[in-house]
């Protein structure tokens, strides 16, 4: 017994090959401007208990200020220096009620995140570590546009 | 019972179903007919959720069967509601073996559900959702990247950028990325997978491209992507199988975390950092951690919520649960979002938890789109601190405490009393069944 899916997955499988070599022309994204420049100096740090830069909320590629995150004793990963500069979008207002939703959730909308890069680069929470990928690895990137692939 | 005896009782279900789609499907028996069965299909990294669903169900009396056909992907899946499709097989809980078994139908019968991570734009040749059926959302899933278990520790985390170079070129010529630089062992899926799709829309990559299969189709003007196109157990396994051997350190591929983190004795999970983030951060808030608390604060980017469908009523309004045609369909869809009250027996918080998803209520950030911007997000009842609870987070807000009544909450909102989510790690499918009543101090 043949179900109508069987017969049209075997359609499909004939119909997807003609559709792979027209894929190729798409273009890459070059939306990569942004993207940090990767320090190479690397040292122990747990992102709960490192403090901020407390210079104020900065974009995903402001300056490293991280240096008095050098001491935490119960690091997990070891991170590049500017991986601190995270916003303080995500830090508890004062006086905000600790809650599940730290600050997140609470009523001074200056205590969430706003954009994209708030979201991302937000203080980490209790506990969280993190790890960064240095992109200088990838062959011939800049930072800036990633190679076309055709 | 501990959490970890929970996850080891879900991995025992997925491994039965790895052996018996390995075998082709020789030992198939005949789908179960007492009861109500429900016809549905959609992606594999579902599969652990929808084996929790299928478990509960299959315990009701009468009982209700799951039968999910994953023999596409995704947007097959989907195709095959609205097109519509029938089936002839498919996986169903057997309780017995207490293990997703495939099964085969003594006649064809109608898809009335489907599931997959990404919206139907996101297909192939389909622009929007189809007329006359609703999309209904359910818990967030995550897309990991993984590694084979005994890969060396310096390889922690991924970024955008590398998962282009590793996927655009697949390891054939200059842009190789140390150490992932041997194309056969760099897995991928089909084009029409969610994963597939998600990683296309993170990197620009055509899901074309990502989806090269192996070896390579030979055009000539286009450089090969001689990777591995597995499904998603066969990229876990084939991942382990790398565990040991020289090729441990050139492995990778990407898996929904249903899948991931079932078999985290095997696979290691790395963190990701997306494009203008500073720092790369797992799922969770460390690497051996299963709480998504970066998940649910928005800090992790990859996710999605799951997305059912279904037929709606001639004309009605497609976004009420309460017009899906099948009335069957209508109670499952209805108990995962809600809208409909759940039975004895069924828990769809724990079924969510224990396939490693999170349900809305324990989110902090949402999104309206695949992979769109993501905003700040109060659920109005919240179940974070039980989740924190379920999930065993180790640091859980001071607020996050049990309790029987709002008074002993200083948030003042004890909410979910009732059979302690240590019964949790119950066999799947089996009801609560904890010492007491007990609720969780939630933030609202």
């Amino acid at each position: 017994m043949l179900s109508s899916k069987t017969l049209r997955l075997a359609g499909l499988a004939l119909v997807s090959g003609l559709f792979v070599p027209a894929a190729f022309t798409v273009a890459c994204s070059s939306d990569n401007a942004s993207n940090p420049v990767p320090t190479v100096p690397t040292y122990a740090v747990d992102a709960t208990t490192s403090p901020p830069d407390s210079s104020g909320p900065q974009g995903d590629d402001g300056p490293s200020t991280g240096d008095d995150a050098t001491d935490a004793a119960d690091a997990h990963v070891l991170i590049p220096e500017d991986a601190q500069a995270c916003t303080l979008a995500r830090l508890p207002a004062t006086g905000a009620p600790a809650s599940d939703a730290g600050c997140w959730n609470a009523a001074d909308p200056n205590c969430r995140a706003q954009t994209n890069p708030e979201f991302l680069n937000q203080c980490a929470g209790t506990g969280v570590t993190c790890a960064r990928f240095d992109n200088a690895r990838l062959p011939g990137y800049d930072g800036g546009a990633l190679p076309p692939f055709n | 019972m501990s959490r970890s005896f929970g996850r080891r009782a879900a991995v025992g279900g997925l491994g039965a179903f790895a052996l018996l789609a390995l075998s082709g499907q020789a030992y198939a028996v005949t789908c179960p007919s007492t009861g109500t069965s429900i016809y549905g299909a959609g992606g594999s990294s579902q599969e652990t959720l929808i084996a929790q669903y299928a478990a509960q169900l299959a315990n009701q009396s009468p009982p209700i069967w799951l039968v999910y056909n994953d023999t596409g992907s995704a947007c097959v899946g989907y195709q095959d509601l609205v097109t519509p499709t029938t089936i002839n097989s498919g996986l169903y809980w057997d309780t017995t073996a207490k293990a997703l078994a495939t099964c085969t139908l003594t006649a064809n019968a109608p898809v009335t559900f489907a599931v997959m991570g990404n919206s139907p734009a996101q297909c192939p040749q389909t622009s929007s959702l189809a007329d006359g059926y609703g999309e209904f959302l359910g818990s967030v899933q995550s897309i990991d990247f993984v590694v084979p278990i005994t890969q060396s520790a310096t390889q922690q985390s991924l970024s955008t950028e590398a998962a282009y170079y590793i996927w655009g070129f697949g390891a054939v010529g200059p842009n190789t990325v140390a150490p992932w630089n041997v194309p056969a062992n760099i897995y991928t899926r089909s084009s029409s997978s969610f994963l597939t799709i998600f990683l296309g829309l993170e990197t620009h990559l055509p899901v074309a491209r990502i989806a090269q299969p192996y070896p390579p189709v030979g055009d000539a003007a286009v450089p090969a992507n001689p990777t591995q196109v597995k499904t998603t157990l066969l990229t876990e396994s084939g991942l382990n199988a790398l565990n040991g051997t020289s090729g441990q350190e050139s492995g990778i591929g990407f898996l929904s975390a249903e899948i991931a983190d079932t078999y985290r004795s095997q696979i290691r999970v790395l963190a990701y950092q997306h494009t203008g983030q500073s720092c790369g951060y797992w799922p969770d808030s460390t690497k051996d951690a299963f709480d998504k608390v970066n998940v649910r604060t928005g800090q992790y980017w990859l996710w999605s919520p799951v997305h059912y469908f279904a037929a709606v009523t001639a004309g009605s309004d497609a976004t009420k649960v309460a017009n899906i045609a099948d009335p069957a369909t209508k109670s499952l869809i209805g108990w995962i979002t809600g809208d409909v009250a759940q039975p004895a027996g069924v828990d769809v918080f724990n079924a969510e938890v224990r396939a490693s998803t999170v349900p809305k209520c324990a989110m902090q950030a949402w999104r309206d789109g695949d992979l769109s911007a993501p905003y700040s997000y109060a659920p109005p009842a919240s179940c974070s601190c039980k989740f924190d609870f379920a999930t065993g987070t180790a640091n859980k807000p001071a607020t996050c405490h049990t309790c029987t009544a709002d008074g002993d909450c200083s948030t003042g909102h004890c909410r979910n009393v009732g059979p302690a989510v240590g019964a949790l790690d119950s066999d799947a499918g089996s009801p609560d069944a904890g010492a007491g009543n007990v609720g969780y101090c939630e933030v609202n």
